[in-house]
């Protein structure tokens, strides 16, 4: 996620400058024929251009809406993961009774669910998660978990099975079980949102109707406006095309925010903020959690970007 | 160096290209069950300690999770600083993403990465071709290695099968004829490799049964300039990291050494092995090698 004012061109010169430059060649062409070889047959001036220009606009702004539109959705489905999560914590640590093996259940409860946001981190961007459930779970979690291709959703049976347990030696009654469950099927349901954002594209027609008829526009403008501006006519198209392909791939680029780019949904902030929640809540709880000390801080944006 | 003992120095400058290496070095670790340092050089006149040292605590912020993991901050020239970590550390794998493409042409830009493969005699791990805000693609079980010439050595070639062994990764070899053309008289005053397709293809065979036994293997040749041929043979085996021999993938320029314009386009990871002597390695491959030199 950008956090800075101010975006560097590089962000969008890399993917622009290609049209741009085949754009300005053919703006100049267009200038030299009209203007200095006095072939004036090549000048549409009647094209409606403006009315051209609104048509497009509004297309590219549906899109943008769209656009914008999942990346939010995005958004919103991380910060109910981390208003859930710190409940579903406070219900481990406060619901489930001491007796027997109550302390260690919940504490394998409490890992679990720092694990989790880690996990589906790693599973939207495709990055293997082992590495850190080793750390959180153990090495013999983690190594469990290896025989699941969707790593997230295999935490939760886990937890699902912790409290079953939790349940059966009388740890938990029905009513507080129910209520701890029905946050877990929120945890199910914002994965299942997630994914349904990674996997299911921007429809096609969204996405490449405005880009042609954004190349449409832009080798017609200078047709258009040579007649008026002559040999400012390349300066002139090359600005307002700029624009238009500019706007193009941004609104493209926020469509999707679980890729690993600086569009992203700041996932590792994010999972690191629930993890010093959860660690903090497990220290200071009345009846304190042994949990293996890390020192961690809050992810800081690295030149503007939070990750 | 695939071992546990193995040290993976992933050196950063926060750019886009290393935010999208993560996925790889994370599977690095993951693969290797080894130490991870993430390696930061800033310039003390641009940038002070500690804002030089939040960046480097801020990017890949998950590693802080990992089992060995740590973070080293040194100030000065970016080539000194990291050849002189690498220098200290044994049986180390640089990764060195390349710089973001900005699409400009840079005549005067000096490549660090083929400077660091000049100086350091250890693996570098980095990527041909990253766009920034593009997603690095991320496939599993193939891996490619390039054979181009036998004077080469096999240290790669033997590397990269204890690896797909490993990992029970398919290996691919790859191996590219020169085009037949008015060079081809003095190609073999310069190498001993093949010109044929029949000589080549005996050749790969030879050396592919003298290696580590892995899951499976597919021998790959093609014709025509290494440039146009490398990336199709990647597409076409589908794997996501080739492993080469050092000295191939760096070529000479007028401001210093630079990346081989050949692996520059490829979008996989690449893996450069130096050569080593040819006595530590596998005598039968050595033999196979050796017989088509001879």
């Amino acid at each position: 996620m950008i956090v800075t004012d101010r975006i560097p061109l590089k962000r969008i010169w890399p993917f622009a400058w290609k049209r741009l430059l085949v754009l300005l060649i053919f703006d100049c062409t267009v200038a030299v024929i009209y203007s200095v070889l006095g072939y004036h047959k090549i000048s549409l001036n009647g094209l409606p251009v403006a009315p051209l220009a609104s048509a497009l606009t509004i297309f590219l702004a549906f899109r943008t809406n769209a656009a914008y539109g999942r990346w939010w959705e995005a958004r919103q489905l991380w910060g109910s993961l981390v208003n859930t999560s710190r409940a579903l914590a406070r219900q481990f640590l406060t619901m489930i009774d001491d007796d027997g093996e109550g302390e260690t259940l919940r504490r394998n409860l409490m890992l679990h669910m720092i694990a989790f946001p880690h996990a589906l981190r790693c599973h939207l961007r495709k990055q293997t998660p082992f590495p850190e459930l080793e750390t959180v779970l153990g090495k013999e979690q983690a190594a469990h978990l290896r025989g699941y291709n969707n790593v997230p959703a295999a935490l939760l049976v886990h937890m699902g099975n912790l409290l079953r347990r939790a349940k059966q030696l009388d740890l938990v009654d029905s009513y507080r079980w129910v209520a701890m469950d029905e946050n877990m099927t929120t945890l199910a349901n914002i994965q299942g949102a997630c994914e349904r954002i990674k996997n299911t594209p921007l429809p096609r027609q969204f996405d490449y109707l405005p880009r042609i008829l954004v190349d449409v526009f832009c080798w017609l403008l200078p047709l258009a406006i040579v007649d008026d501006l002559g040999l400012m006519t390349p300066i002139a198209s090359t600005l307002i095309s700029f624009t238009f392909i500019a706007a193009d791939l941004m609104s493209r680029e926020i469509a999707n925010p679980f890729e690993n780019t600086i569009h992203d949904t700041p996932m590792t902030a994010l999972s690191r903020t629930i993890e010093l929640n959860l660690r903090e809540q497990m220290r200071l709880d009345e009846r304190p959690l042994q949990a293996p000390s890390r020192s961690l801080g809050d992810v800081q944006p690295v030149e503007g970007f939070v990750f | 160096m695939f071992d546990q003992n193995c040290h993976l120095i992933f050196a950063t400058n926060f750019s886009d290209a290393c935010h999208a290496a993560i996925p790889a070095v994370a599977r690095w670790v993951d693969q290797l069950h080894c130490r991870l340092t993430i390696l930061h050089v800033y310039d003390p006149e641009k940038l002070l300690y500690r804002d030089a040292e939040r960046l480097l605590n801020s990017f890949f912020a998950e590693a802080n999770n990992y089992p060995a993991c740590d973070r080293v901050l040194i100030s000065g020239d970016a080539a000194e600083g990291i050849a002189a970590y690498c220098r200290k550390q044994s049986n180390a794998l640089l990764l060195l993403p390349p710089t973001d493409q900005a699409g400009l042409p840079r005549p005067w830009h000096k490549s660090l990465r083929a400077q660091m493969l000049k100086r350091l005699d250890i693996p570098v791990w980095t990527l041909g071709r990253t766009m920034v805000g593009s997603p690095m693609p991320l496939a599993a079980g193939h891996l490619a290695v390039l054979m181009r010439t036998p004077e080469e050595g096999t240290a790669h070639l033997r590397q990269a099968a204890r690896y797909a062994a490993r990992t029970g990764a398919t290996l691919h070899l790859l191996h590219v004829l020169p085009e037949i053309d008015e060079r081809t008289l003095t190609h073999t005053i310069d190498s001993g490799a093949p010109l044929g397709l029949e000589t080549a293809t005996h050749w790969m065979n030879e050396m592919a049964e003298c290696l580590e036994p892995v899951e499976r293997l597919q021998v790959h040749i093609e014709r025509g300039s290494l440039r146009k041929q490398l990336p199709e043979l990647m597409h076409r085996t589908g794997a996501d990291l080739l492993i080469a021999n050092r000295e191939s993938f760096v070529a000479p320029g007028w401001l210093g050494p630079s990346i081989s314009r050949a692996f520059r386009s490829l979008r996989t990871g690449i893996l450069a092995i130096p050569h080593t002597p040819a006595s530590s390695s596998n005598p039968d491959l050595q033999r196979a090698v050796s017989a088509v030199i001879s």
